[in-house]
């Protein structure tokens, strides 16, 4: 399932060299075309993560893309947000969280049905393979290293909030 | 700006008594002031509210006023969002460049002197409020402007629906239109089939009465003949007298409607030609009189003429005139009773003469008034006198006197109450006589035909050729009795032989012969140095200028119309030169 998405994100990663190539205002139409922000537009996401600056940083993103963002502090208040937020389309969280952790908190996200859906990227810092599948067993549905590169944390929301 | 429009300011430091001061000076000011103790809590604030003002502390632990300041200005919202940096007193023009660096508009120094702090943070808020009313304003005038195209779009809907509908109905009578047009064109095609139909049919009608009339014209010829012949015997029996008169007056009589006949088709087919001349009116009067005469006569009426005073002449074909008028007179004479009173008057009247003809006869019905001019209308032969006739004359005589430019009216009172008859020709010629010319009145009865022929004054050697027995025997006996020498021949053929033969002084030839016809019996007699001499009588129905035309080209001298007016024809042979004669004669002995 998580296969053609990092597929995607290669083929991606690949084609943004050979556009490279193209002359000034073809890459400006295909840049138009990829970072439309149509699929952001008014769709509502929630920050998790326990140190403000990194939050703000991410609101601050969002915002710029015309998102509604909430945010939380901590798992606990996650899950609150999580199951109280009836038109929430997407979570970014953090797994190094003091008490509750990001694995755990998606995990008891993901126990509930109405949740297997909910698209859950983990925000990790560590980009060792053991993390990953960490993350991905623990419900996420995709993941970015931190630091968060964000024409990528973009593109990912982007892909998984036009499915 | 009222109390619920208030805004809020942030104020950041991690000193609470600071943050007291701050309140105690800004709260004058009547806006929300938020507190921050750190710069992370101030970006928590941040998340949630909106902020008009930022007054942030520089020197905090964890996170200083610069960084939280980047942060700021980083996040969309607050790009624009102002901030007061709070700085000590030993604060470097290092960290002041930094600062503004990272978006700071002002700074204040500690200790904060109250007015000051005061009237920056007032004057940033009410700019923050100018902006936020003119953003107001542009929502306000975007939504003024999505609700007009939207009304735009819907009325250009409406539109383009309404110009639909009537597009379609434009269509829809286009098209009963075109089928309208398609019936109607039949209908047209239909029309003009019928009537060109109908045109053959009239033409047809035309050619059949044409013909009718030729063909009933050729046996007129023997028997006007055979009646000539007869009025020169003395008869024993007065009954056989009488019985020949009979003869010679209903003759008379026919031979009129088979003219008119003809002359009625001839016009319909627009083939009658005038020649017109000069003819003075009383001119017209007497020869019309003439030709009513016998009529007239035998009915017993009483005939007054009018002539009027002067001379007035008119342009016209004199032959023409006198038939018109003569079928008016006829007409008069026909239906008034035996014993009645005719008068014919002619007066000057503007630009016009004005030809009268009044009678006591039997009138004519107010109904029958509109038609009595139509071809073939009758007075409804139960109600009227039992005369004959084919309903030509008045058509006839209204056609010919339209010919000449002017009119003919009717007018009676009715049935038993008389008619009258005016016809109107355009004046010619006027001469006012000094003495104006008695009013001539005379009975028909005392008019006496001068038919009777004396005899031929000059002898003459004649030929007749005409493959008709009757009328060849009939106008050679004629001939004889005038005292003439006469030879004939039945075909073109023998007409050749018998002039070569006898070198006859006239030939009398008839056009209508069998194989050799008239015309081409004359061109060969031409042809010989002996025909030069003879004087050629063409002899034929047909009287029209064309047929003439074409008798004289064969080399025919004069060309009489049958039935054969026997006066002209003595006067044409008296005419002869007596040179001519002798010469002829001696040739032929």
């Amino acid at each position: 399932m998580r296969s053609p998405e990092r597929l995607l994100d290669e083929t991606a990663l690949f084609l943004h060299r050979v556009i490279a190539d193209l002359p000034a205002s073809k890459q400006q139409m295909i840049e138009t075309l990829h970072e439309s922000d149509e699929p952001l537009n008014g769709r509502k996401v929630l920050v998790v993560d326990d140190d403000i600056r990194n939050i703000f940083a991410l609101n601050s993103l969002l915002e710029r893309h015309n998102m509604s963002v909430i945010t939380a502090t901590n798992g606990q208040e996650a899950i609150n947000l999580v199951e109280s937020t009836e038109d929430l389309s997407l979570v970014l969280m953090d797994v190094m969280m003091p008490e509750m952790d990001g694995y755990e908190t998606m995990r008891r996200i993901r126990s509930k049905q109405q949740f297997r859906m909910l698209p859950i990227i983990a925000l990790t810092a560590k980009a060792m393979k053991g993390d990953r599948e960490k993350c991905l067993e623990a419900g996420a549905s995709d993941y970015v290293a931190k630091p968060v590169n964000t024409d990528q944390l973009l593109s990912l929301v982007r892909m998984w909030l036009h499915r | 700006m009222g109390v619920s429009e208030k805004v809020n300011v942030l104020l950041v430091d991690d000193q609470p008594a600071r943050l007291l001061t701050y309140e105690t000076i800004l709260s004058e000011l009547g806006q929300n002031l938020v507190r921050a103790g750190s710069g992370i809590e101030a970006l928590e604030k941040l998340m949630k509210d909106e902020f008009a003002v930022v007054l942030l502390d520089v020197s905090m632990p964890d996170m200083d006023g610069f960084e939280a300041a980047t942060l700021i200005h980083q996040h969309p919202r607050f790009e624009k969002t102002p901030i007061i940096f709070v700085t000590g007193v030993h604060v470097s023009e290092l960290d002041r460049l930094k600062g503004y660096k990272v978006g700071a508009v002002d700074y204040v120094s500690i200790p904060v002197v109250p007015e000051i702090l005061r009237s920056k943070v007032a004057v940033l808020i009410e700019l923050y409020t100018k902006r936020r009313e003119l953003q107001v304003l542009n929502r306000t005038l975007a939504d003024a402007n999505e609700r007009l195209a939207e009304a735009n779009t819907t009325l250009q809907a409406e539109k383009t629906r309404e110009l639909e509908t009537l597009n379609r109905v434009l269509q829809r009578a286009n098209q009963e239109l075109e089928s309208a047009n398609r019936s109607l064109q039949t209908e047209v095609a239909e029309r003009t089939r019928v009537e060109l139909a109908l045109k053959e049919a009239d033409r047809h009608k035309d050619e059949f009465l044409a013909m009718l009339a030729h063909e009933l014209r050729n046996p007129l010829a023997p028997i006007h003949n055979a009646v000539q012949l007869m009025h020169r015997q003395s008869f024993a029996d007065p009954q056989l007298t009488w019985s020949r008169d009979v003869i010679g007056r209903q003759l008379a009589h026919l031979t009129r409607l088979v003219d008119d006949l003809l002359d009625v088709s001839r016009i319909t087919r627009g083939k009658i030609n005038l020649s017109k001349e000069v003819i003075e009116l009383e001119t017209l009067m007497t020869r019309t009189l003439e030709t009513v005469q016998p009529l007239l006569e035998e009915r017993g009426h009483k005939l007054t003429v009018e002539v009027p005073k002067g001379i007035l002449a008119v342009l016209g074909d004199p032959t023409r005139l006198v038939q018109a008028l003569g079928n008016v007179l006829g007409n008069a004479a026909k239906y008034t009773e035996r014993g009645g009173h005719i008068t014919l008057a002619a007066a000057e009247s503007g630009a016009e003469v004005v030809i009268r003809v009044r009678d006591n006869g039997i009138g004519i019905p107010a109904e029958l008034m509109p038609m009595i001019f139509n071809l073939f209308t009758q007075l409804d032969r139960t109600s009227g006198p039992p005369q004959s006739g084919l309903g030509i004359g008045l058509a006839l005589v209204q056609r010919l006197v339209e010919m000449h430019g002017g009119s003919v009216s009717a007018r009676s009172d009715g049935l038993g109450k008389g008619s009258e008859f005016l016809i109107r020709l355009p004046l010619f010629i006027r001469e006012t006589v000094e003495s104006g010319q008695p009013i001539q009145q005379r009975s028909a009865l005392e008019q006496s035909m001068t038919n009777a022929e004396g005899p031929a004054r000059t002898q003459r050697r004649i030929l007749v050729a005409d493959d008709n027995n009757d009328a060849l025997e009939s106008l050679a006996t004629l001939l004889q009795l005038s005292g003439h020498e006469v030879y004939t021949a039945a075909n073109g053929a023998m007409a050749l032989e018998s002039a070569e033969a006898h070198r006859p002084e006239v030939a009398l030839l008839d056009i209508g012969m069998p194989k050799l016809d008239g015309y081409e019996v004359a061109r060969r007699i031409r042809a010989q140095p002996w025909g030069q001499r003879i004087t050629l009588v063409a002899l034929t129905g047909w009287g029209q200028d064309s047929d003439r035309r074409r008798s004289q080209e064969a080399g025919f001298d004069s060309h009489l119309v049958k039935p054969l007016d026997l006066d002209k024809l003595m006067e044409l042979l008296a005419a002869l030169p007596v040179a001519g004669s002798s010469a002829a004669r001696g040739a032929g002995a």
